[in-house]
């Protein structure tokens, strides 16, 4: 359970970046973050995953608070962004014992956990590879499986098809269902609409730092009075953003 | 939580290092090539005044130093059994200095001369007319530590002088002059400074210190820098945040890491040095190795701790080693500073943290260090080293350091200099005349800026182009003997901070007196050009002719070159005047026309260099500087600002006056306008050039408080010459002459443009 409430962020001399945002997302379900780049997706999802500290407001996860319990925030969430890179120079190897190691969880439960993803992913062939000399594809693989090394109960992923062919996007977006019927609260940002429409219960639309738009797809469209998600979001688009 | 530590330091030590450190690898060649230039300087100095390649000492020799005929025939008396004594152990000097104690002290201490004997230089003549209280003084110098030396003083003293004494006595008729015709002082001087001690002395507080500090300097900055700003850098320094590890563990596990790898190196280097030094000397003991490992941990622990801030301050690994590089000159000026450094400093010293370690391990080395300041100093890195590594894990908290992309932020800032550019343009489109040379800025930029720039470029440039044509002259001037005197002085002046600073600035004057230096200068200048001109053309990407250097379009050269032409006629001609004036009023004779034939090279030099002298300050000021203040304050502040610190930058000459001062605004603002009238540099230039010349080298007068003494013309100034006409020890540039010269070739200027612009109107 995710509760994000009255959150602000702006950072010194300029204009909000995120203003006022609040939503909830509930436990077992989707919940997508819609936006045109710039409108503060990925400065939202920082401050949930206890990177940023909001200028204003809280956020809560499972109880706790960002500002106050990060540490133990950092046990129960696995974060994703493009920003978040694997040292080129390690191994899929390697980095599940560094990884392990931070995360202080016990040697034999990482191996077996890295069995279970590198045959999730076919990460096997690749785990003595230079991370440098792999593809896209195969990073961005190894890179969801080392977030979740420690089994947390929420998942944040930013833009986690950014970029990958269909083959393997069909894989992430499988896997992201197959969490989510496991129990897991997932967070996912995204400005690809057909992702957005298949895999989220609920949506919160950004534009300019605000949420002008919260609930289901379906509820979505009707409140807009358009046919398509597409045909919506470009509505509230053009209502919401200035200049 | 160790674990999570290990985790990194492990990652730190191996991993982390492997990438972009070439930045690193040129400090290590800069650190290198400053050591290997500090070793030639040191060598071609122990080559030169040691006998430190010499075989045997030679110490049975006696000195006479001005050494009258009636002494060498008593001494040639007193050994007539043996005719060829006198070559073979008396030595025949004639010295005009009397007392020149650093000479025979440095022979006495490397045992060449057991004993020197300095007669005053007109012994004979104060013995003829001796009055009763004043008797001339003879000087001995020996080595009381020396059997030898000793033995030789003995005879001298109580056996020679007394019987040369009645003999003189004798000879003179007076006998009844009831104390001895002379007096002789004595001067005891101590020789420890033997071959293996000199050696080791460089071994021990130069060499074995200064490879350390480079090996540690260098080591941690390679390691440090790549640990948390490169990971900054590569984007994977947000996963280690986002795990549940505590920033304190992320400060430890790199340190940690940092700590290792360069323990690794500074440790080997310091084993293999030491086994190096136990093969050649074979002293010291284990006590000594633990002590230095331990000096040099604590040296690293220290630097990590440093390094490792400086890389969480900073995103990218070349932003932080620059951020490092003041830390790299403090360490510099701190091994210098040590190096330099004969008598053991005070205990303070040993126990400030890098100072102590210089001394530290010298003292080692020496054998003189003791437990209590090891451990004093070991408690007091520790110390330093937790409040570095607190300040640390408090500045992981602060976002600017932790966050790695803050595009909203940066896309706020370019939305708001856009406005503010658009602002900006706006305001001085509308007057055209702040268009100087055609300039018209890619970018703006903040008025403080702007002004802060054009302030320290002229400097830091200057500053960075002058040092290196130092550098040279100096090594020459150190390797002959005035080195000596020089030394001796500042060292008998050390209370005296004025008196020192005195001595400082006439040694820099001598050294700026050789040609070497003069031809120094010249390349320094054109390089300065060059530089000027790289950024004009490739960093700014502006055609030359927005800094007054147009050469393109039809006939370009030919007018660039007539420009300079009439640009030398201007110099001429008012440097002419102003020693007209001088000569008119009977302030200045005429001595002498011609130049010296040891001058030639010197002279040409000279001219060497005022030509790109003169061409690069005018593109600093009025080239460069002009235009671009102009177009963002206006064209009059510009001229002001330009004037302002062309004097302000020639006003810590030697003997500036305000009225030097004035006069130097006054001739930068004439040189603005003439350069704003003329719409280029190139007669500014040339006038610039050839006033230096004219004023220096024609006229033989000081240049801006600097004094030439290739001269073509010789002249002096008469003695009821007024400095306040003449401008004195600044030379003319402070004297009203000047001033009355500049201000009547303003008015003149101003009166052709005003000509010009009435002409224009008509047409």
């Amino acid at each position: 359970m995710i509760e994000v409430s009255h959150v602000s962020k702006q950072y010194s001399g300029s204009d909000d970046v995120v203003r006022d945002v609040s939503f909830e997302v509930k436990d077992g379900v989707i919940f997508g973050l819609l936006g045109p780049n710039g409108a503060g997706k990925t400065t939202l999802m920082q401050m949930i995953a206890t990177l940023l500290v909001p200028s204003q407001g809280n956020v809560l996860i499972n109880g706790l608070n960002t500002r106050t319990d990060e540490r133990e925030i950092r046990r129960n969430i696995g974060f994703l962004t493009s920003e978040v890179k694997l040292d080129p120079f390690s191994t899929p190897d390697k980095l599940f014992r560094f990884f392990g190691d931070l995360y202080g969880i016990d040697r034999k439960i990482v191996e077996q956990r890295k069995a279970e993803s590198f045959a999730r992913f076919d990460i096997a062939p690749f785990a003595q590879k230079k991370i440098i000399e792999l593809s896209t594809g195969m990073k961005q693989k190894i890179s969801i499986a080392i977030s979740l090394i420690h089994n947390p109960p929420v998942v944040i992923f930013d833009e986690p098809t950014n970029g990958l062919d269909i083959l393997t996007a069909r894989q992430v977006t499988d896997y992201l269902r197959e969490l989510r019927a496991n129990g897991r609260t997932i967070l996912l940002s995204t400005h690809i609409f057909s992702v957005a429409e298949d895999l989220c219960d609920e949506i919160a639309v950004l534009v300019d730092g605000c949420v002008v738009a919260l609930g289901s797809i379906a509820a979505l469209k009707e409140t807009t009075g358009t046919q398509s998600f597409e045909d919506a979001f470009f509505r509230l688009y053009t209502e919401n953003h200035k200049e | 939580m160790f674990r999570a530590v290990w985790a990194i330091a492990r990652k730190s030590t191996t991993g982390g290092s492997r990438l972009k450190t070439e930045m690193s690898k040129a400090s290590l060649a800069t650190a290198l090539f400053f050591f290997l230039c500090f070793m030639s300087t040191l060598v071609s100095y122990v080559v030169y005044s040691d006998s430190f390649f010499q075989s045997e000492p030679e110490n049975n020799y006696v000195m006479l130093v001005n050494s009258p005929e009636s002494f060498d025939s008593y001494l040639e008396s007193k050994f007539e059994k043996i005719p060829d004594y006198f070559e073979t152990y008396f030595r025949h000097e004639t010295s005009g200095t009397y007392y020149d104690f650093v000479k025979y002290q440095n022979m006495l201490s490397r045992d060449q001369i057991a004993l020197i004997i300095v007669f005053p230089g007109n012994f004979n003549d104060q013995i003829a007319s001796l009055a009763n209280d004043s008797r001339p003084e003879i000087l001995t110098y020996y080595d009381p530590g020396n059997e030898n030396s000793k033995g030789y003083h003995e005879t001298f003293t109580k056996n020679f002088f007394p019987e040369y004494g009645d003999e003189l006595q004798a000879k003179y008729g007076r006998t009844a002059v009831s104390s001895d015709i002379f007096a002789i002082q004595e001067f005891e001087i101590t020789g420890t400074d033997t071959r293996a001690d000199s050696a080791l002395f460089a071994i021990h507080h130069m060499i074995l210190p200064l490879l350390l500090f480079i090996a540690v300097m260098y080591s941690c900055m390679e390691t440090g820098m790549a640990c948390v700003a490169g990971e900054k850098e590569r984007g994977t320094f947000a996963a280690i945040l986002l795990s549940p590890v505590r920033r304190i563990e992320i400060v430890l596990g790199n340190a940690l890491g940092i700590i290792i790898r360069t323990m690794a190196i500074a440790g080997g280097i310091l084993l293999v040095l030491l086994s190096l030094i136990f093969a050649a000397f074979g002293y010291f003991s284990i006590v000594q190795v633990v002590s230095l490992l331990l000096l040099t941990l604590s040296l690293t622990v220290v630097m990590a701790a440093l390094v490792l801030m400086i890389s969480i301050m900073n995103r990218t690994i070349l932003a932080a080693q620059t951020g490092f590089l003041p830390i790299f000159f403090l360490m510099l000026i701190i091994c210098i500073t040590s190096m330099q450094k004969q008598d053991a400093p005070s205990i303070l010293y040993y126990l400030l943290p890098f100072y102590g370690h210089y001394y530290g391990i010298a003292a080692v080395m020496d054998g003189t260090y003791s437990i209590g300041l090891l451990v004093s100093l070991l408690a007091i890195c520790l110390a330093i080293t937790a409040a570095l590594f607190f300040a640390a894990e408090r500045l992981l908290h602060v976002e600017r350091f932790t966050l790695y992309a803050d595009s909203g932020k940066d896309l706020a800032r370019e939305r708001r200099q856009r406005l503010w550019e658009r602002r900006i343009r706006g305001k001085y489109a509308a007057s055209p005349q702040n268009r100087v040379y055609g300039y018209e800025p890619k970018r703006m930029r903040s008025g403080t800026w702007l002004i802060l720039y054009h302030l320290l470029m002229p400097v830091s440039v200057l500053s960075f182009f002058q040092t290196p044509a130092l550098i040279y002259p100096m090594i020459d001037y150190l390797r002959s003997g005035r080195a000596n005197t020089f030394f001796e002085k500042i060292s008998t002046s050390a209370s005296d901070v004025s008196g020192m600073a005195n001595l400082i600035m006439r040694f820099l004057a001598d050294l700026m007196q050789t040609k070497e230096f003069i031809f120094s200068m010249s390349l320094g200048y054109i390089l300065l050009i060059a530089v000027y001109v790289f950024i004009i053309t490739r960093i700014e990407k502006q055609p030359l002719s927005s800094s007054g250097l147009g050469l393109k379009g039809a006939g370009g050269v030919r007018k660039a070159l007539r420009s300079y032409g009439a640009g030398l006629l201007v110099g001429l001609a008012m440097m002419s005047l102003a020693v007209f004036a001088m000569l008119l009023s009977g302030n200045l004779n005429i001595t002498g026309i011609g130049i010296d034939p040891s001058q030639v090279l010197l002279f040409v030099a000279y001219i060497a260099m005022w030509i790109p002298q003169g061409a690069s300050e005018e593109l600093m000021f009025r080239g460069y500087m002009l235009p671009r203040i102009s177009r963002r304050f206006g064209r009059a502040f510009a001229v002001f600002f330009t004037s302002a610190s062309f004097a302000l930058l020639h006003g810590a000459n030697a003997g500036v006056t305000p009225l030097a001062v004035i006069n130097l605004v006054l001739i930068a603002w004439f040189f603005a306008e003439l350069s704003l009238f003329t719409g280029n540099i190139w007669t500014v230039s040339a006038a610039h050039s050839v006033w230096n010349f004219a004023q220096g080298n024609l006229f033989g007068l000081r240049v801006s408080g600097t004094q030439n003494t290739a001269s073509l013309i010789h002249t002096v100034y008469s003695d009821n010459a007024m400095p306040l006409l003449t401008g004195g020890d600044f030379g003319p540039e402070g004297g009203l002459i000047v001033t009355g010269v500049t201000v009547l070739c303003l008015l003149i200027l101003f009166a052709l443009r005003h000509k010009l612009k009435n002409e224009n109107r008509k047409v």
